[in-house]
């Protein structure tokens, strides 16, 4: 793969940058509570030396009834600074399960303006089969400020992508599971329907990742999409189950130049419970 | 003993307010002092304070003391309101006062109590009282540009050329929202610019925020605090529910005190309680027991939100129906900044003497320095002022 600091990097490009002064790492591990891990506790017993602990759950709108929604502007500058992540600085986002969560994070990041951030390609995961340094005491920050410009084109609500939905343009592009995705798997939260926002099509995160958790490249990414009926000439919505994974989908289409893409960030968690909205199921 | 005495400067607005009740003229206009009047010239109960008092009325079972810096469960509940959940709450020290006044008047006490040799940087103009409290106190007080005379916006160079002449150990005093009395106010990335001279200089910043819910909602009128908020390490917060409560004989505001880690938070939760000691001992509870009422009740909470988007929007009419008929007579669009401004004041901009013969000739009623109060128009006096304004010559 090419290293690219605004999309994605190795595991190499990483040990290499580790200890540039204007480098910050982020652990943004999460997990669905079905996975019963505790991605605080694991980044407490090993985390990539130097990293951060971004805590999804809690810097995300706590007004909203829905599960980690994008937080206001803010609150995301006032964790940023006190975790000592700011302007002039490289990031670069891990999780432990390999590419599920960080992709989320990136996101955050460029919604809020940053451009210079990248997803660890492979993660933890591989960081840790590569056997390299890790270490179990978190960094002392230093006050740094992020000058955040909220960027509006990068994130829809319910009601563009209903308009979406109805006008099959923007083409949405679901990330969760073939099973879900049809309506025949339970949804993980309860009250919620099952199916899929009509006109959507089925791209699941993990197909866009080799065996090893790392990144496809960009032309088996792009014939992934073409396969699942995803209309590449048009613009993209991403969507999934509660705004997390739909966060591969946008890295995958960021890098192979697909870049008017959003994220719908309310997803199935919003779509699913709005008796108001129609829903499809079976395929795409 | 008293002999000594000398006679106090007269509040200025009161005697205009006098003079107001003296015109015998039927299409006099009074836009002088800062209260929010309806359409018909009245000044309301919100429903949601009468709700709240009727049960507070049943339900009260005791006037004995709250602590000294009030009820903590006002000050959670205004620490929600204003601030939202951008600071640990830990981190947070606050004290109930009388009125968003004596928030400024604590806060500046705190200052001048942490640093003798403080400068405190106002906006030229200001509320003439920030100037007066801190004359009175003894504090050091440095005018930084604000209004631009000839656009009538925020002379923006000017303000970010004083401000960085701010050090380490000063205090930069913003307002929140809604500028008093100019009604022009900074956009998002000019207070981007504000937080990157406040960092570069060290100055503390204290907002002063007595207007949340009167411009363009209430999130979206403490965005620009919560912003400073989460960017600087230590910023004093003054909060004011006269107006946007409507309880303004109640006296109830909070002054907050943020730091940047909850050890500091315990020293300055003292202080404030021994500066409320040291001047009034308990603050006033009635208003803001309605406050935190409304507040953790969702439906008064509705009905309050909704009574003040009416107010806020009320405001908003009327000074787009002004911009407009002021461009229809004048024929320009020199007016255009009174949909622009932002809050229940705008500064019209012109000399006292056209402010005097918008009185004498026209029974208009402004401050001197030609601050109108837009609540104090209804759709009917709009073109009454307006013309009066092109007639002038203004």
């Amino acid at each position: 793969m090419t290293d690219d600091p605004k999309t994605l990097v190795s595991t190499e490009w990483l040990a290499k940058h580790l200890k540039d002064p204007d480098l910050r790492v982020i652990d943004a591990s999460w997990y669905l509570p079905t996975e019963e891990r505790d991605p605080k506790a694991e980044y407490d017993a090993a985390h990539i030396p130097g990293a951060r602990f971004f805590d999804i759950e809690e810097i995300s709108d706590a007004r909203s009834s829905l599960p980690h929604m994008a937080p206001p502007v803010e609150k995301f500058m006032s964790r940023m600074r006190a975790m000592g992540v700011g302007d002039g600085h490289q990031i670069v986002v891990y999780d432990g399960a390999g590419i599920m969560s960080a992709p989320r994070v990136w996101w955050l990041f460029k919604l809020m303006g940053q451009e210079n951030v990248a997803v660890l390609d492979g993660g933890f995961p591989k960081w840790l089969a590569e056997e390299r340094p890790t270490e179990d005491m978190p960094p002392i920050p230093r006050d740094r400020h992020m000058t955040v410009r909220f960027q509006n084109h990068l994130v829809r609500d319910v009601t563009q992508v209903a308009h979406a939905s109805k006008l099959g343009s923007p083409q949405i592009v679901d990330a969760r599971a073939a099973a879900r995705f049809r309506g025949e798997a339970p949804e993980p939260r309860e009250g919620l329907r099952a199916g899929h926002i009509p006109k959507s099509r089925n791209v699941p995160f993990g197909t866009l990742l080799n065996a090893d958790q790392t990144m496809k490249s960009v032309d088996e990414s792009r014939a992934v999409f073409e396969a699942a009926g995803v209309d590449m000439g048009k613009p993209v919505i991403t969507s999934c189950g509660s705004g997390v994974t739909a966060a591969v989908l946008a890295l995958a289409l960021e890098r192979l130049g697909h870049h008017d893409w959003a994220l719908y960030d309310g997803s199935w968690a919003e779509w699913g419970m709005f008796p108001t909205v129609p829903i499809a199921t079976g395929d795409a | 003993m008293f002999e000594t005495l000398k006679q106090q400067p007269a509040d200025k607005i009161l005697a205009l307010m006098q003079m107001y009740k003296e015109d015998p003229r039927d299409t006099k206009i009074d836009l002088g002092v800062g209260v929010y009047k309806d359409a018909t010239g009245l000044t309301p109960v919100m429903r949601a304070i009468k709700a709240a008092e009727h049960q507070l009325w049943e339900t009260q079972d005791s006037k004995v003391y709250t602590g000294l810096a009030g009820d903590p469960a006002f000050g959670d509940a205004m620490i929600d309101l204003v601030l939202g959940d951008v600071v640990p709450r830990a981190n947070i020290a606050a004290a109930a006062t009388p009125g968003g006044t004596g928030a400024c008047r604590q806060a500046f006490e705190l200052i001048q109590m942490a640093n003798p040799d403080a400068r405190v940087f106002v906006s030229n103009p200001t509320w003439p009282n920030h100037i007066s409290m801190l004359g009175y106190l003894g504090v050091e007080v440095v005018h930084y540009r604000y209004f631009d005379e000839e656009t009538r916006g925020v002379d923006f160079d000017g303000l970010i050329a004083d401000l960085k002449t701010a050090k380490k150990g000063d205090v930069v005093l913003l307002h929140g929202c809604c500028h008093n009395p100019t009604g022009a106010n900074l956009n998002s990335s000019e207070w981007d610019e504000v937080i990157k001279v406040l960092l570069e200089t060290g100055a503390t910043p204290m907002i002063d925020i007595a207007y949340q819910g009167f411009g363009d909602g209430l999130d979206e009128d403490a965005a620009a605090t919560r912003k400073v908020v989460a960017s600087v390490p230590e910023c004093i917060i003054a909060a004011s529910c006269s107006k946007n409560f409507g309880i303004y004989r109640e006296r109830t505001g909070l002054l907050m005190v943020v730091s940047a880690d909850s050890s500091a938070q315990a020293l300055n939760q003292g202080t404030l309680a021994f500066l409320n000691r040291q001047n009034f001992s308990f603050p006033p509870d009635h208003g803001a027991r309605l406050v935190t009422m409304i507040l953790n009740d969702p439906a008064l909470r509705a009905d309050w939100q909704a009574e003040l988007e009416e107010v806020r929007q009320s405001m908003l009419g009327l000074r787009k129906q002004l911009a407009a008929e002021l461009q229809r007579l004048s024929g320009s669009d020199r007016f255009g900044f009174l949909a622009q401004h932002r809050g229940m004041f705008s500064r019209l901009g012109t000399s006292p003497e056209m402010v005097e013969a918008l009185r004498v000739e026209h029974g208009i009623y402004m401050v001197g320095d030609s601050r109108m109060n837009i609540a104090g128009l209804n759709a009917q006096t709009v073109p009454i002022l307006a013309k009066a304004i092109v007639d002038t010559g203004v």
